[in-house]
């Protein structure tokens, strides 16, 4: 059975060579499917009815990219080609301060590249300023839970689900690994029973610390306000709420990132070392803030490859993905 | 005519290092006679790729073929603890590969335990003026001197790049004059902090002795002497290195971000210690491609 199933994956690498990615170079450009020719739909990750949801919000917008006053959270599917999927999933959390959503470049193009690795990618819309914590915390973690729940129906594997965020998403993606027991992020749902512990994290110019010198102001105004309670900035800076039990993490960052300094990335991983928890970091001498996938911004541009490395070192994604 | 018989002489330094006997000289640090030489130190030890009980430091070339010369120069400190020195596996390897790159290196012999400090930096200190005061006599730009260091050997390279201008680097010859400061530096797996937490206590032992004070081993933590004019520095140390650990790594990085000088880290999940440039050790086997492109994204090559 077992030198069966050896002999059937290297067959499917054989017949993939050609789409193998090799050391060094660019995935290549997604397939072009179904879901070139129609856009996928996104669901509502609370269709009981949204927790705290403001009435007469006004309409959700988006414009250049970018999507603004988020009141209806969701998830939009973006699935590898059929027989490309390798059971990994990753919940995609663009960045933009808790303000907007770069939904197209941090979420989309995102996807997309996980996609060309045979990772299902979930981009996920979550609630903003108009909200305030804890309702970002809850969208993503009810994310885990949901796709943890129908891992069957999305043909994932509910122990292969990482987050990947970026900027003030790398903010939410941190938080869901470390604070995925959070009280605040229960609503008394039945799904609350389910883990929303991630399985992974990626975290791409994240927003780490809410306080001292490498803070984002920004992103901390947007999600506590001018004026928050005694503790909770603290209580928000990630690095502070690491255990052993947040999951292996992989973090980048550029030196030149005058917004979210890589400081940020450097704390967390030095928390995640301390707790004992596996981690990768690439801390690039240049690399200005939301370099997201784009190509041109100097060597930081590879690291989707280093991702992929890190990933297939995690056993998340094999290069070459066999066929299943 | 000089540099290519030297060339010819440190080709066949691999198949030497095998042998049982001495190395070749190379270029003595020290023509005027090494300061605080130690009388009847006994013979210099090679073996297994590794040299020992080191008394006449020197630098051994590997000019960077002609025709593709960047004018980049690097001098390569082999790790080993402050014991001996890895002069095969980090020492010949990381010279042939910077060699691919048109760099030229320099691996340097310095001095162990049998001396302690100060007699490894000042013989870091002393590579470094000596290429400078002569760049046209081995092909290289004055001002593209780098250092690349492993594991204590990255704790000299660190130390250079930051105690350049230390009176304990100097003896009173007249290439002090010359400035030591590195122009860049390639810090692999190395040594940082000989205090506190995350310390590798052997070579702070080697380098100033088994009973130092906590003082001592912070000021030769050389995270704790950086300063704007530090240069800039690459950083690449593996996750699973259980003898000295990636937070040396990082406790660097943070010190030249702190003090404003460009600095790159690459901290991988796995990688153990002392991996050299050997293949095979996952996603950290491809640092010296990271390297690279640092290097050349800062004109380098």
């Amino acid at each position: 059975m077992r030198a069966i199933v050896a002999i059937t994956c290297a067959l499917a690498l054989a017949a993939a060579a050609g789409a193998v990615v090799a050391a060094g170079q660019q995935p290549a450009a997604p397939v072009s499917g179904q879901q070139a020719a129609q856009p996928p739909e996104a669901f509502p990750i609370w269709p009981e009815g949204v927790p705290g949801a403001i009435k007469n919000g006004g309409p959700e917008t988006l414009d250049q990219g970018l999507v603004r006053n988020v009141h209806e959270p969701s998830l939009t599917p973006y699935l590898p080609p059929p027989g490309r999927a390798n059971g990994t999933a990753v919940i995609v959390c663009p960045g933009g301060g808790y303000t907007v959503l770069a939904i197209d470049k941090e979420g989309r193009a995102v996807a997309d590249w996980l996609n060309t690795l045979g990772i299902s990618a979930f981009v996920l819309k979550y609630r903003l300023k108009e909200y305030g914590h804890p309702a970002p915390l809850r969208d993503v973690l009810r994310a885990v839970r949901l796709l943890r729940s129908d891992a069957a129906k999305w043909s994932i594997q509910p122990d292969r689900i990482g987050v990947i965020g970026f900027s003030a998403g790398g903010h939410l993606a941190a938080s869901a690994a470390t604070m995925f027991d959070a009280p605040e992020g229960r609503t008394g749902a039945p799904l609350d029973r389910l883990s929303a512990r991630p399985d992974f994290a990626i975290l791409v110019y994240p927003v780490i610390v809410f306080t001292g010198p490498y803070s984002h102001a920004g992103s901390r105004r947007a999600l506590i306000g001018e004026t928050p309670a005694p503790g909770l900035a603290e209580s928000l800076s990630l690095d502070m709420r690491v255990t052993k039990d947040t999951p292996p993490a992989f973090l980048v960052h550029g030196g030149t990132d005058t917004a979210v300094p890589p400081e940020n990335s450097a704390l967390f991983y030095l928390a995640l070392r301390k707790a004992g928890v596996p981690a990768e970091l690439h801390n690039y001498e240049r690399g200005i803030h939301g370099f997201g996938l784009q190509p041109g911004h100097g060597p930081v541009s590879s690291w989707p490859q280093r991702c992929a490395d890190w990933l297939q070192g995690s056993g998340l994604f094999t290069y070459g993905t066999p066929r299943r | 005519m000089r540099i290519a018989s030297m060339c010819l002489c440190f080709a066949a330094l691999a198949a030497v290092l095998h042998a049982q006997g001495g190395l070749p000289g190379g270029i003595p640090l020290w023509p005027e006679g090494v300061p605080g030489a130690i009388a009847g130190g006994g013979p210099e030890v090679v073996a297994d790729g590794r040299v020992s009980n080191v008394h006449d430091p020197a630098l051994l070339p590997f000019p960077a073929p002609e025709g593709r010369r960047s004018g980049t120069a690097v001098i390569v400190c082999p790790g080993g603890g402050y014991n001996r020195l890895a002069i095969e596996k980090e020492g010949v390897v990381t010279a042939r590969w910077l060699n691919s790159l048109g760099v030229s290196a320099f691996i340097l012999k310095y001095r162990l335990k049998e001396y302690g400090h100060p007699a490894p930096l000042r013989d870091v200190l002393r590579a470094v003026r000596l290429l400078r005061a002569e760049p046209a006599r081995w092909g290289i730009s004055a001002d593209r001197i780098g250092v690349l260091g492993f594991s204590a050997g990255g704790h000299l390279a660190a130390s250079a790049g930051t105690l350049f201008d230390d009176p304990d680097g100097k003896t009173g010859a007249a290439l002090d004059a010359v400035s030591a400061r590195p122009d860049f530096l390639v810090l692999v797996y190395p040594v940082i902090r000989l205090a506190g937490p995350h310390t590798h206590s052997g070579s702070g032992r080697s380098l100033l002795g088994a009973n130092v004070t906590p003082e001592l081993l912070e000021r030769y933590s050389p995270d704790s002497r950086v300063t704007n004019q530090t240069p800039p520095s690459f950083l690449a140390h593996g996750g699973s290195d259980a003898s000295v650990p990636p937070e040396n790594s990082a406790l660097f990085y943070l010190a030249l971000r702190r003090a404003g000088v460009p600095a790159e880290l690459h901290l991988y999940r796995e990688g153990t210690h002392g991996i050299g440039l050997e293949p095979n050790h996952g996603p950290m086997s491809d640092w010296p491609g990271r390297c690279a492109e640092w290097l050349r994204a800062r004109n380098l090559l």
